[in-house]
Protein backbone atom coordinates (compact mmCIF):
# COMPACT_ATOMS: atom_id res chain seq x y z
CA UNK A 1 0.00 0.00 0.00
CA UNK A 2 2.86 2.16 0.56
CA UNK A 3 4.06 1.74 -3.03
CA UNK A 4 1.01 3.11 -4.17
CA UNK A 5 -0.06 6.01 -1.53
CA UNK A 6 3.53 7.60 -1.18
CA UNK A 7 4.31 8.47 -5.15
CA UNK A 8 0.68 10.29 -5.39
CA UNK A 9 2.13 12.05 -2.30
CA UNK A 10 5.78 12.40 -3.33
CA UNK A 11 5.01 13.29 -7.07
CA UNK A 12 3.84 15.40 -9.77
CA UNK A 13 0.73 16.81 -7.82
CA UNK A 14 1.62 18.74 -5.25
CA UNK A 15 -1.36 20.48 -4.19
CA UNK A 16 -4.12 19.94 -1.50
CA UNK A 17 -5.55 16.49 -3.25
CA UNK A 18 -2.25 14.21 -1.52
CA UNK A 19 -3.15 15.32 2.08
CA UNK A 20 -6.56 14.82 1.02
CA UNK A 21 -6.09 11.37 -0.28
CA UNK A 22 -3.58 10.56 2.83
CA UNK A 23 -6.69 11.69 5.56
CA UNK A 24 -9.18 9.90 3.68
CA UNK A 25 -6.81 6.70 3.64
CA UNK A 26 -6.22 7.14 7.18
CA UNK A 27 -9.94 7.32 8.06
CA UNK A 28 -10.59 4.03 5.48
CA UNK A 29 -8.03 2.30 7.85
CA UNK A 30 -9.86 2.75 10.91
CA UNK A 31 -13.29 2.74 9.43
CA UNK A 32 -12.57 -0.84 7.78
CA UNK A 33 -10.54 -2.14 10.64
CA UNK A 34 -13.85 -0.62 13.34
CA UNK A 35 -16.36 -2.28 10.98
CA UNK A 36 -14.46 -5.84 11.15
CA UNK A 37 -13.81 -5.21 14.95
CA UNK A 38 -17.49 -4.57 15.91
CA UNK A 39 -18.51 -6.93 13.19
CA UNK A 40 -16.75 -10.03 14.74
CA UNK A 41 -18.09 -8.84 18.17
CA UNK A 42 -21.47 -8.93 17.25
CA UNK A 43 -20.93 -12.95 15.68
CA UNK A 44 -19.31 -13.64 19.27
CA UNK A 45 -22.25 -12.15 20.97
CA UNK A 46 -24.69 -14.29 18.79
CA UNK A 47 -22.24 -17.41 18.60
CA UNK A 48 -21.88 -17.11 22.78
CA UNK A 49 -24.74 -16.08 23.55
CA UNK A 50 -26.08 -19.07 25.34
CA UNK A 51 -22.36 -20.40 26.91
CA UNK A 52 -22.49 -18.68 30.23
CA UNK A 53 -18.69 -16.95 30.20
CA UNK A 54 -17.73 -15.64 34.06
CA UNK A 55 -16.45 -12.86 35.18
CA UNK A 56 -12.36 -12.71 34.10
CA UNK A 57 -12.63 -15.68 31.23
CA UNK A 58 -12.03 -13.02 28.49
CA UNK A 59 -9.04 -12.05 30.23
CA UNK A 60 -7.63 -15.20 30.92
CA UNK A 61 -8.26 -16.87 27.44
CA UNK A 62 -6.76 -13.40 25.88
CA UNK A 63 -3.89 -13.96 28.31
CA UNK A 64 -3.37 -17.67 27.44
CA UNK A 65 -3.63 -16.74 23.88
CA UNK A 66 -1.20 -14.13 23.75
CA UNK A 67 1.32 -16.08 26.10
CA UNK A 68 1.15 -18.92 22.94
CA UNK A 69 1.79 -16.37 19.81
CA UNK A 70 4.76 -14.53 21.80
CA UNK A 71 5.82 -18.41 21.91
CA UNK A 72 5.16 -17.96 18.18
CA UNK A 73 7.18 -14.49 18.08
CA UNK A 74 10.29 -15.23 19.61
CA UNK A 75 10.29 -18.68 17.09
CA UNK A 76 10.27 -21.23 19.89
CA UNK A 77 6.94 -22.83 18.24
CA UNK A 78 6.78 -23.09 14.62
CA UNK A 79 2.83 -23.50 13.63
CA UNK A 80 1.44 -21.78 10.13
CA UNK A 81 -1.01 -19.81 11.32
CA UNK A 82 -3.90 -19.34 8.93
CA UNK A 83 -3.87 -16.33 6.65
CA UNK A 84 -5.40 -15.17 3.07
CA UNK A 85 -2.82 -15.00 0.69
CA UNK A 86 -5.02 -12.87 -1.24
CA UNK A 87 -3.08 -8.79 -2.42
CA UNK A 88 -5.52 -6.14 -3.30
CA UNK A 89 -5.86 -5.82 -6.97
CA UNK A 90 -3.23 -3.62 -8.90
CA UNK A 91 -6.21 -2.27 -11.21
CA UNK A 92 -7.73 -0.52 -8.25
CA UNK A 93 -5.04 2.20 -9.15
CA UNK A 94 -6.51 3.40 -12.06
CA UNK A 95 -9.38 4.41 -10.25
CA UNK A 96 -9.75 8.06 -9.40
CA UNK A 97 -7.48 8.83 -6.38
CA UNK A 98 -10.11 9.17 -3.78
CA UNK A 99 -11.78 6.05 -4.62
CA UNK A 100 -8.86 4.16 -4.98
CA UNK A 101 -7.49 5.55 -1.38
CA UNK A 102 -10.77 4.78 0.24
CA UNK A 103 -11.23 1.44 -1.29
CA UNK A 104 -7.92 0.51 -0.11
CA UNK A 105 -7.78 1.87 3.05
CA UNK A 106 -11.00 -0.32 3.45
CA UNK A 107 -10.07 -3.41 2.86
CA UNK A 108 -6.46 -3.30 4.32
CA UNK A 109 -8.10 -2.13 7.48
CA UNK A 110 -9.95 -5.18 8.35
CA UNK A 111 -6.34 -6.62 8.59
CA UNK A 112 -7.91 -10.47 7.57
CA UNK A 113 -8.34 -10.22 4.12
CA UNK A 114 -4.51 -9.69 3.20
CA UNK A 115 -1.54 -11.25 4.91
CA UNK A 116 -1.18 -11.26 8.25
CA UNK A 117 2.68 -10.05 9.68
CA UNK A 118 2.39 -10.70 13.47
CA UNK A 119 0.21 -13.19 15.10
CA UNK A 120 -0.61 -10.19 17.67
CA UNK A 121 -3.35 -9.52 15.26
CA UNK A 122 -5.15 -13.09 15.92
CA UNK A 123 -5.34 -11.82 19.47
CA UNK A 124 -6.96 -9.21 18.84
CA UNK A 125 -9.74 -10.96 17.01
CA UNK A 126 -10.07 -13.78 19.99
CA UNK A 127 -10.50 -11.14 22.39
CA UNK A 128 -13.29 -9.27 19.74
CA UNK A 129 -15.37 -12.65 19.31
CA UNK A 130 -15.00 -13.11 23.31
CA UNK A 131 -16.10 -10.20 24.81
CA UNK A 132 -19.31 -10.23 22.84
CA UNK A 133 -19.92 -6.67 22.89
CA UNK A 134 -19.73 -4.96 19.39
CA UNK A 135 -18.88 -1.46 20.35
CA UNK A 136 -15.64 -2.55 22.36
CA UNK A 137 -14.81 -4.47 18.98
CA UNK A 138 -15.39 -1.86 17.17
CA UNK A 139 -13.09 0.41 19.20
CA UNK A 140 -10.54 -1.81 20.23
CA UNK A 141 -9.83 -2.78 16.44
CA UNK A 142 -10.30 0.77 15.53
CA UNK A 143 -6.74 1.37 17.24
CA UNK A 144 -5.29 -1.48 14.67
CA UNK A 145 -6.42 0.90 11.89
CA UNK A 146 -4.71 3.79 13.56
CA UNK A 147 -1.62 2.14 13.94
CA UNK A 148 -1.59 1.59 10.08
CA UNK A 149 -2.73 4.80 9.08
CA UNK A 150 0.25 6.13 12.07
CA UNK A 151 2.92 4.63 9.12
CA UNK A 152 1.02 5.79 5.97
CA UNK A 153 0.91 9.39 7.55
CA UNK A 154 4.85 8.86 8.40
CA UNK A 155 6.35 7.63 4.93
CA UNK A 156 3.82 10.49 2.89
CA UNK A 157 4.94 13.19 4.74
CA UNK A 158 7.99 12.20 6.90
CA UNK A 159 10.34 11.89 4.37
CA UNK A 160 11.69 15.02 1.66
CA UNK A 161 11.26 12.76 -1.83
CA UNK A 162 9.97 9.61 -2.98
CA UNK A 163 13.34 8.04 -3.25
CA UNK A 164 14.10 8.80 0.39
CA UNK A 165 11.29 6.98 1.31
CA UNK A 166 11.44 3.97 -0.91
CA UNK A 167 15.54 3.48 0.34
CA UNK A 168 13.93 3.24 3.87
CA UNK A 169 10.74 0.65 2.85
CA UNK A 170 13.94 -1.57 0.86
CA UNK A 171 15.33 -1.53 3.80
CA UNK A 172 12.29 -2.75 6.21
CA UNK A 173 12.84 -6.46 5.41
CA UNK A 174 16.49 -6.40 7.43
CA UNK A 175 14.35 -5.49 10.48
CA UNK A 176 11.48 -7.93 10.76
CA UNK A 177 13.42 -10.17 13.33
CA UNK A 178 13.85 -7.75 15.47
CA UNK A 179 9.95 -6.41 14.63
CA UNK A 180 8.98 -10.22 15.94
CA UNK A 181 11.23 -9.77 19.32
CA UNK A 182 9.40 -6.84 19.71
CA UNK A 183 5.97 -8.15 19.11
CA UNK A 184 6.82 -11.15 21.12
CA UNK A 185 8.14 -8.83 24.46
CA UNK A 186 4.63 -6.94 23.95
CA UNK A 187 2.74 -9.94 24.20
CA UNK A 188 4.46 -11.51 27.11
CA UNK A 189 3.82 -8.30 28.63
CA UNK A 190 0.09 -8.46 27.96
CA UNK A 191 0.32 -12.15 28.55
CA UNK A 192 0.76 -11.69 32.19
CA UNK A 193 -0.70 -9.00 32.90
CA UNK A 194 -4.28 -10.04 31.60
CA UNK A 195 -3.90 -13.34 33.32
CA UNK A 196 -2.78 -11.91 36.99
CA UNK A 197 -5.71 -9.22 36.32
CA UNK A 198 -8.07 -12.38 35.52
CA UNK A 199 -6.69 -14.21 38.75
CA UNK A 200 -6.67 -11.15 40.78
CA UNK A 201 -10.51 -10.34 39.55
CA UNK B 1 36.92 3.96 -9.49
CA UNK B 2 35.57 1.69 -11.81
CA UNK B 3 32.22 0.92 -11.76
CA UNK B 4 33.00 -3.13 -10.89
CA UNK B 5 35.07 -0.81 -7.53
CA UNK B 6 32.52 0.63 -7.09
CA UNK B 7 29.30 -2.10 -7.19
CA UNK B 8 32.03 -4.33 -4.65
CA UNK B 9 32.10 -0.71 -1.97
CA UNK B 10 28.70 -1.23 -2.49
CA UNK B 11 27.78 -5.00 -1.94
CA UNK B 12 30.48 -5.20 0.78
CA UNK B 13 28.39 -2.02 2.43
CA UNK B 14 24.91 -3.86 2.56
CA UNK B 15 26.58 -6.78 3.78
CA UNK B 16 28.09 -4.81 6.76
CA UNK B 17 24.98 -2.79 7.76
CA UNK B 18 22.93 -6.89 7.36
CA UNK B 19 25.45 -8.52 9.63
CA UNK B 20 24.64 -5.53 12.23
CA UNK B 21 21.41 -5.79 12.28
CA UNK B 22 21.31 -9.65 12.26
CA UNK B 23 23.18 -9.19 14.91
CA UNK B 24 20.63 -7.53 16.87
CA UNK B 25 18.29 -10.41 16.81
CA UNK B 26 19.59 -12.38 20.10
CA UNK B 27 20.13 -15.89 20.23
CA UNK B 28 17.08 -18.44 21.84
CA UNK B 29 18.87 -17.94 25.39
CA UNK B 30 18.47 -14.41 24.97
CA UNK B 31 15.15 -14.60 23.47
CA UNK B 32 14.06 -16.75 26.47
CA UNK B 33 15.62 -14.04 28.85
CA UNK B 34 13.92 -11.29 27.05
CA UNK B 35 10.23 -13.33 27.02
CA UNK B 36 10.82 -13.85 30.62
CA UNK B 37 11.38 -9.99 31.64
CA UNK B 38 8.43 -9.09 29.40
CA UNK B 39 6.37 -11.34 31.49
CA UNK B 40 7.82 -10.23 34.80
CA UNK B 41 6.94 -6.38 33.57
CA UNK B 42 3.44 -7.43 32.65
CA UNK B 43 3.15 -9.58 36.09
CA UNK B 44 3.93 -6.28 37.75
CA UNK B 45 1.36 -3.93 36.05
CA UNK B 46 -1.35 -7.03 36.29
CA UNK B 47 -1.10 -6.76 39.63
CA UNK B 48 -0.58 -3.61 40.57
CA UNK B 49 -3.40 -2.61 38.04
CA UNK B 50 -5.71 -5.49 38.05
CA UNK B 51 -8.77 -3.33 39.04
CA UNK B 52 -7.99 -1.17 36.18
CA UNK B 53 -7.02 -4.03 33.82
CA UNK B 54 -10.31 -6.57 34.81
CA UNK B 55 -12.76 -4.04 35.17
CA UNK B 56 -12.22 -2.65 31.18
CA UNK B 57 -11.91 -6.64 30.05
CA UNK B 58 -8.39 -5.52 29.24
CA UNK B 59 -9.80 -2.68 26.41
CA UNK B 60 -6.62 -0.90 27.37
CA UNK B 61 -4.18 -4.02 27.02
CA UNK B 62 -5.66 -4.73 23.40
CA UNK B 63 -5.51 -1.03 22.50
CA UNK B 64 -1.81 -1.56 23.21
CA UNK B 65 -1.40 -4.36 21.12
CA UNK B 66 -3.79 -2.86 18.25
CA UNK B 67 -1.66 -0.13 17.66
CA UNK B 68 1.76 -1.88 17.77
CA UNK B 69 -0.06 -4.32 15.49
CA UNK B 70 -1.22 -2.10 13.00
CA UNK B 71 2.40 -0.81 12.55
CA UNK B 72 3.85 -3.78 12.32
CA UNK B 73 1.73 -3.91 9.60
CA UNK B 74 4.17 -1.83 7.45
CA UNK B 75 6.45 -5.19 7.12
CA UNK B 76 3.05 -6.92 5.67
CA UNK B 77 4.60 -8.04 1.53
Amino acid sequence: MVGTIAPIVYGEIKSARPRRIVLLHSVAYILGASLFGGGIAWVGSVLLSSVPIADGLTLFVSGLLAMFCALVEFDFIRVPLPQSQWQVPIGWRRLPFELMAVLYGMVLGTGILTRVSVSTFYVLISWALICRHPVLGAVSLGFFGVGRALTVIWLSYGFRNLTECNSLVDKLPLWRGVLHVLNGMLLGMASSCMTLASIFH
Amino acid sequence: MSKLTRLRSEEECLTGCGDRLFALIPSAKRRLILLVASCAMGAVLGSSAHGLVSYSEGVIVICTLAIATGISSLWTP
